[in-house]
């Protein structure tokens, strides 16, 4: 069930007055069913999957607690990873490493025939075999104690609001809240009500309005150049921020007006000062899960440089590759790599040149020119997240500033919406877009100071219900209505 | 959660409010003659007689057109309504015409404007955009409602109307003079076109899902006391695909047909390979439908 749906939006408020209604011992009963619903509405086949996952996960996590021997506890562990990644192997990655392996075997007159399977992309596999392996390392570490009702875990990796693109939820934080007794909060619930509309504004207004331009230039890239690539890769970096945060705004509100708390997923990461700020910044369940659970078992950070280099550009890989089987992917999660390891390595220098420059006296200025070069790579990294290919990744990258100057110096006898500008849309498309982007800087540049929702909640009811109108009245008119799919919904 | 409940149905009160006013404006905003707007609500009249009503898709649509009404009315020398509208099928058709009785209008003929094309795709009767370019009438809404129209094609007439598309584009359109005038006629371009229509091909199963609401158009016209013409309409693409099965129902109904398929057969009379130009539906008023509309005989040699 897509967030952005008629379906949902009559779906959430059944389930809210329910809750609300049932008494507390009924009611994870109710999530649970609900949860199951809504992902049965996909493909309800796929379910089993998730029930037979989590049934491996709550039998082994509660043998792992009971095992004393820590080989034989390491080895189930282990054992029980292996199944995981299996699952997620066999759905996301074989065919991807199938079809290199053919190829590899090709070149060297190998024979390999082994065909590519025909089984869709389980909803959501990525995130929920994260959260359940991340349950069973910390039941191993005895940072969290194994559930003992396997219908209560089950709802831990299948609650609805959070199960189809996170935020990957630790145990730890969410498993207890299940047992919690939830009474009606007014601040609480429409404080989320404000998230899920915010997270709505994102969707519809931003996310889905940027990717009419950017398919159109993604869909044929060769046909185009400079300033076309600039357009599209600039929306696209808006894009794919409003979709997954507007995503996950809408979970943890959805979250919030049941009582529950999901972690923040997204720090205003395009005001980030560094790659590695970035990342404290962009898909924070993710980024956290990689380095509690790959970056710090390989040795994080207390080692010499080589070695710190090689377990940042690992943790980097990998993540590349869980966001999809394609080596477009994984050169993305490689650039970022990379760069933290620049950034590492040439701080001193940077810092020196600052100096110099004079820059470092007007430290606003500074974070400006931080924040803008931080963008920049961002944005350019986008590029390989975004192409079909690495052949037409490198096209896009490599003509990436084709014409550029000319295209400037023609704007006092062309005009600024020139049809490499407006790819086929219209002036006041465009305009409405970079708008409602501008408007999203302006709420984020407002949100430094705190939160932009409880700022509101303090004003008298006269100040704050006109801009929740004129919001609601904007995602009416200026959404794009067509439930188009949350982009990391396929990862 | 008293709290709750009374801040939200005030808020919801407002929006609603808001809602209310904004379709009352844009639908009262302009006036509207019938070749100044493609929707067909807007100039269906109330407790008015009329001469004729023009019903049909494109083909029908094409007497409205290009200040093309005016010349027909003048031509015919007679009241005339077009609800027709572009790519609508039988299935909108008919709720148009049963909305244009129900609002104590009357007419003394219709003619409805039909090909078979639109019995043999889902397409040209249930598409979500049928009532897209249509104000938000609540009898019209209730209507089609009653009448089992599609859930998707209601969502979709409602949020159509929240949208910068239908706040901004209602203005009555210029009275476009200017005219297309085909050169000469391109087998490949007749193909293209007929593809386009029978975008599923001559499906019987189709056929007979929408000969029912044949059936009930003609019902509407008996009830109302009003003679039932169609006809299919001059083009250049040949005998349409499905058009004898078409006419063996027409035929079973005893109602009166008219088949001008191959009679104009002059290109420069088209703007496209389907369409008569100004030219030709003047041509085509005042050499047919002034003899049709004179006369009672199901048989007329033109």
């Amino acid at each position: 069930m897509l967030f952005n749906s008629l379906h949902y939006l009559i779906f959430f408020p059944s389930v809210v007055v329910a809750y609300f209604i049932l008494p507390h011992k009924y009611r994870w009963i109710l999530l649970l069913s609900a949860s199951l619903y809504f992902y049965m509405v996909w493909r309800p086949e796929y379910i089993i999957l998730i029930i037979i996952s989590v049934l491996f996960t709550y039998l082994g996590a509660n043998k792992i607690a009971k095992i004393t021997d820590s080989i034989t506890k390491k080895r189930l562990l282990v054992i029980l990873l292996v199944f995981h990644t299996f699952l997620l192997g066999f759905f996301k990655y074989f065919n991807f490493f199938n079809k290199e392996f053919v190829t590899l075997s090709e070149k060297f007159g190998w024979s390999h025939s082994l065909s590519n399977h025909k089984l869709l992309l389980p909803l959501g596999i990525s995130f929920y075999t994260f959260q359940a392996m991340a349950y069973l390392i910390d039941v191993y570490r005895k940072k969290v104690k194994p559930e003992k009702n396997y219908f209560r875990l089950l709802l831990y990796i299948i609650f609805f609001p959070q199960l189809v693109a996170g935020p990957i939820e630790r145990a730890s934080h969410l498993l207890h809240q299940f047992y919690e007794k939830h009474l009606f909060d007014y601040e609480r619930v429409t404080n989320g009500i404000k998230l899920i509309g915010w997270g709505l504004f994102k969707k519809l207004v931003i996310a889905d309005r940027a990717a009419i331009f950017v398919n159109v230039v993604y869909s044929e890239p060769t046909e185009y150049m400079g300033i076309s690539f600039v357009v599209a890769t600039v929306l696209f970096a808006f894009q794919i921020y409003c979709d997954f945060s507007g995503y996950s705004d809408i979970a943890i509100g959805s979250a919030q007006v049941l009582g529950f708390n999901l972690m923040e997923n997204f720090r205003r990461p395009y005001f980030a000062k560094s790659i590695g700020e970035f990342w404290n910044r962009w898909h924070i369940s993710l980024s956290t899960w990689f380095r509690d659970y790959i970056y710090i078992p390989l040795g994080g950070n207390r080692v010499a440089l080589p070695r710190w280099s090689y377990n940042i550009l690992i943790t980097f890989l990998l993540s590349g590759l869980w966001h999809g089987a394609a080596w477009t992917f994984i050169i993305w999660g490689a650039i970022h790599g990379l760069m933290i390891v620049i950034e590492k390595t040439t701080k001193k220098w940077r810092r020196k040149i600052a100096i110099i420059l004079g820059v470092s006296k007007f430290p606003t200025f500074h974070s400006y020119i931080q924040i803008v070069s931080t963008f920049f790579i961002v944005t350019i990294s986008w590029i390989f997240f975004r192409a079909e290919s690495t052949k037409e990744a490198w096209y896009i990258f490599s003509h990436f500033f084709t014409g550029i100057v000319n295209y400037f110096v023609a704007i006092p006898s062309s005009g600024f919406f020139t049809p490499e500008v407006l790819l086929g849309q219209s002036p006041q498309r465009f305009i409405i877009t970079f708008g409602a982007i501008a408007f999203l800087i302006f709420v984020q540049l407002m949100q430094r100071k705190g939160s932009i929702i409880k700022f509101l909640s303090a004003k008298p009811i006269y100040m704050r219900w006109p801009i929740y109108v004129i919001i609601l009245w904007s995602i009416i008119f200026l959404g794009q209505f067509g439930e188009n799919q949350f982009i990391y919904f396929v990862f | 959660m008293k709290k709750f409940f009374i801040h939200g149905i005030i808020f919801i009160s407002i929006n609603i409010f808001i809602a209310t006013f904004y379709i009352w404006f844009t639908n009262n905003q302009y006036t509207y003659s019938n070749s100044q707007t493609g929707s067909a609500l807007f100039i269906i009249p109330k407790n008015t007689k009329v001469d004729i009503l023009i019903m049909g898709s494109s083909h029908a649509g094409i007497f409205a057109d290009a200040g093309n009404h005016e010349r027909v009315e003048k031509i015919l020398n007679k009241k005339v309504v077009n609800v027709s509208k572009a790519a609508a099928g039988i299935v909108p058709e008919k709720l148009f015409l049963e909305y244009f009785f129900r609002h104590g209008n009357s007419t003394k003929e219709i003619l409805y404007i039909i090909e078979p094309a639109i019995f043999y795709s889902s397409v040209w009767n249930e598409s979500n955009f049928f009532l897209e370019n249509e104000p938000l009438y609540a009898d019209f809404f209730w209507l089609s409602l009653r009448e089992g129209i599609d859930n998707d094609v209601l969502v979709n007439y409602l949020k159509s109307k929240f949208s910068l598309f239908w706040a901004t584009w209602r203005k009555p359109l210029k009275n476009n003079i200017e005219t297309y005038s085909l050169d000469a006629v391109s087998n490949e371009a007749i193909q293209k076109r007929l593809n386009f229509l029978y975008p599923d091909g001559q499906n019987e199963i189709v056929f007979d899902k929408y000969k029912v609401k044949l059936a009930e158009v003609i019902d509407i016209a008996k009830a109302n006391n009003a003679k039932l013409t169609f006809i299919y309409p001059p083009t250049l693409l040949g005998d349409a695909p499905g058009s004898e099965r078409l006419t063996q129902e027409i035929s079973y109904y005893e109602a009166r047909l008219f088949d001008f398929t191959n009679e104009i057969i002059d290109p420069s009379l088209y703007s496209d390979h389907d369409h008569l130009n100004t030219a030709g539906v003047v041509r085509f008023t005042t050499d047919y439908l002034v003899t049709i509309f004179s006369s009672n005989s199901s048989t007329i040699s033109f």
